[in-house]
């Protein structure tokens, strides 16, 4: 599944070490969600869409094929 | 509610866990000074003279478990005085990506072991009865662990 993590955090500015700390979770999450590497949990999915403020499938986008 | 909070996604009280750290690392303590105790009290009484690697073993064991609790005790007690070593310690226990590697390292090791146990057991046929038996007694101890423990997570899950 991939997802707009990156570009999000980028446009907004952040640190990935503030986004990990806003959400509760470690840096290297973060990088492995941007990544690809590592699809989160939906609780993670919430925070971050809260963080972000905006909805689950902004950030996380399913692919069918998948 | 025990099996609940092991193996589901709940909110852990972190600063509990550290106590309860604290108490384990205690009582792991006391039982290597228990352990080394007694080592030298049988070593010296005569009771298994001659049989040096028994009491070395102990002590040695016993040692290991003061030292390893000790190190808890001192470990959990600074997160508990130290807030911002406590917040980093929370964040990387609890961590969901953190939590999902040590169980699937635990579940590929115990897939692994399973299999190493099984190669041992039909190897060790061909040399000693007793270790073919003994290493049927834990790949049957496995499977039934295996089995009791998927039984626990469906009912929790």
């Amino acid at each position: 599944m991939r997802n707009r993590i990156q570009e999000l955090r980028k446009e907004r500015k952040i640190r990935q070490e503030d986004l990990a700390e806003a959400v509760g979770v470690t840096r290297q999450t973060i990088i492995s969600l941007e990544n690809g590497k590592y699809n989160a949990s939906l609780v993670l999915a919430h925070k971050l869409a809260r963080y972000f403020s905006c909805t689950i499938e902004d950030i996380f986008l399913f692919d069918e094929e998948e | 509610m025990k099996l609940k909070a092991l193996f589901m996604e709940e909110p852990v009280d972190f600063e509990k866990r550290c106590r309860l750290r604290i108490l384990v690392g205690k009582t792991a303590a006391v039982l290597g000074l228990l352990s080394v105790a007694a080592a030298w009290f049988y070593g010296n009484s005569g009771a298994v003279a001659g049989d040096s690697f028994i009491r070395e073993f102990y002590t040695w064991i016993g040692i290991g478990f003061m030292a390893g609790g000790a190190a808890s005790v001192w470990k959990n007690r600074r997160y508990l005085k130290d807030e911002a070593a406590l917040k980093k310690r929370r964040v990387e226990e609890c961590d969901e990506r953190n939590r999902l590697l040590g169980l699937r390292s635990w579940a590929y090791s115990g897939y692994a072991m399973f299999l190493l146990l099984y190669l041992g057991f039909l190897a060790s046929g061909f040399f000693d009865r007793t270790v073919m038996y003994v290493l049927a007694a834990v790949l049957a101890a496995q499977a039934g662990l295996l089995l009791v423990f998927r039984l626990a997570l469906g009912r929790v899950m």
